[in-house]
């Protein structure tokens, strides 16, 4: 085999496809991701990380996509008006201001009215709509064609499920949560499989938390997660016990893809977790 | 009882059945002739539109290409004035073709991805478009790296921020 052709694997996780995703508009930020990738030929994700992204990524827009087409007509300005109104949420109020700069009003003049209901915010509703709809359906596609292999040892159910197109335009980015409870995935066999990692990795954490005296929330959670499931594994056919343990989950992923180079911009984590499992972290 | 002329009373009907019928006829003509002069201009705006982008990327001299651009991007503008006559898939394909070339310019796009633009064009002409077919073409917006997430975005550099007032509607108690 020639230097040329060797397969050099990177295992991207969640926040560095997110990072990919999103920094297309900065330049500084998307060139680093690029000089890591660069020194790869053969790029992998998992399944759970698609999941991770679709709820991350997906799910706030598709959420003002729902906001525009649920009132009948569909209304910009009445989706404008209700995130407003949702102070915890400036990232949708921002992406609707985004939308409506880009069309070009309220660009010129400080001060313009619009009203609900009326025709110019019919047509503002309908472009916003499909440039939204547009944006979703694309990010999904990207997530898979981006990578050359996504691996699902969990074979994870929900991370299978793809966005759905619904009669009215919105698209339904939905987790069906209650649907793990039917055992359809693999989870408490791959944490049996990975039994002797996951104890070594307990092991590591509360070592860590004695020596530096706190951990973050996700890894006292992972802590308590895996002690409950070496009692009993099944007790992961659950989602949110499932989510406890996500980072876990998708630095196993790699390890049981033999990945050894770890992609990640989760450093907190990742800084413990790699060395415990024998990964070796790469930062853009 | 069948009668063989009609009763004045049936004949007023009759006449008001027909009278109704013609008003009906001509209105359909109406809608008929407004419907065609529709499909008319949205064909020669679609039309137009793509000529523009052709005309922009084989232009020779920098300026034409920008003028004919440019032009182009206004017909795009104008053609969501037809949205409300069309379904989503037209919609979809509007948005995407907008988004991808709206504030940019002939000399950003390679001949690859100039090809897939027009392939998008075609279909934006027709009146009836499958959403399958649409998607083919975000699907191949997307491979060949073409960006239409800008509208999402802030302007480059900048942020934008709308404050919003509700105003009392005075004509309503």
């Amino acid at each position: 085999m020639t230097q040329k052709s060797k397969q050099l694997p990177l295992f991207l996780d969640t926040t560095l496809q997110v990072d990919r995703c999103l920094s297309a508009h900065d330049s500084a930020r998307s060139d680093a991701v690029a000089k890591l990738l660069g020194d790869y030929n053969f790029l992998v994700s998992c399944v759970y990380s698609r999941l991770e992204f679709k709820r991350v990524v997906l799910q706030n827009i598709a959420l003002i996509l729902r906001y525009i087409v649920e009132a009948d007509p569909p209304s910009f300005f009445g989706a404008l008006l209700r995130v407003s109104k949702l102070n915890y949420t400036p990232r949708k109020a921002s992406t609707l201001a985004n939308i409506l700069a880009w069309i070009g009003h309220n660009i010129d003049s400080n001060v313009q009215t619009g009203e609900v209901g009326s025709n110019i915010d019919l047509v503002i509703a309908r472009r916003a709509e499909s440039y939204i709809r547009n944006t979703i359906k694309r990010r999904w596609l990207w997530y898979r064609r981006t990578i050359d292999s996504l691996v699902d040892r969990m074979n994870c159910q929900r991370g299978k499920e793809q966005p759905v197109e619904n009669a009215d335009g919105s698209i339904d980015t939905s987790v069906h949560e209650s649907a793990c409870k039917n055992k359809g995935c693999n989870i408490a066999n791959f944490f049996r499989e990975q039994m002797s990692r996951l104890k070594k990795l307990l092991a590591d954490l509360k070592k860590a938390k004695t020596t530096n005296g706190q951990l973050t929330d996700e890894l006292e959670d992972a802590i308590r997660s895996i002690e409950a499931a070496i009692k009993d594994p099944t007790r992961l056919y659950n989602y949110n016990r499932c989510l406890e343990l996500s980072d876990v989950w998708i630095h196993l992923e790699s390890v049981a893809a033999g990945i050894s180079d770890f992609g990640t911009t989760n450093y907190k984590e990742s800084d413990l977790i790699c060395p415990s499992l024998g990964l070796t972290k790469r930062q853009p | 009882m069948l009668a063989d002329e009609p009763t004045t009373a049936n004949a007023q009907t009759l006449e008001m059945f027909n009278a109704g019928w013609d008003r009906i006829g001509v209105q359909k003509k109406v809608k008929e002739s407004a419907s065609q002069d529709l499909r008319s201009d949205f064909f020669n705006l679609s039309r137009r539109a793509r000529d523009g982008f052709e005309v922009a990327c084989a232009a020779k001299d920098e300026d034409q290409a920008e003028t004919s651009y440019e032009a182009m991007v206004t017909t795009l503008s104008e053609l969501w004035e037809y949205a409300a006559y069309r379904d989503r898939p037209f919609r979809d394909l509007l948005g995407l073709i907008e988004a991808t070339l709206r504030y940019r310019s002939t000399k950003e796009f390679i001949p690859e991805q100039r090809k897939v633009i027009l392939d998008a064009f075609s279909d934006l002409s027709r009146w009836h478009l499958d959403q399958s077919r649409v998607d083919e073409h975000l699907e191949q917006f997307m491979v060949h790296n073409l960006d239409i997430e800008s509208p999402l975005r802030a302007p480059k550099g900048k942020k934008v921020r709308i404050s919003i007032e509700i105003i009392e509607d005075d004509t309503k108690e």
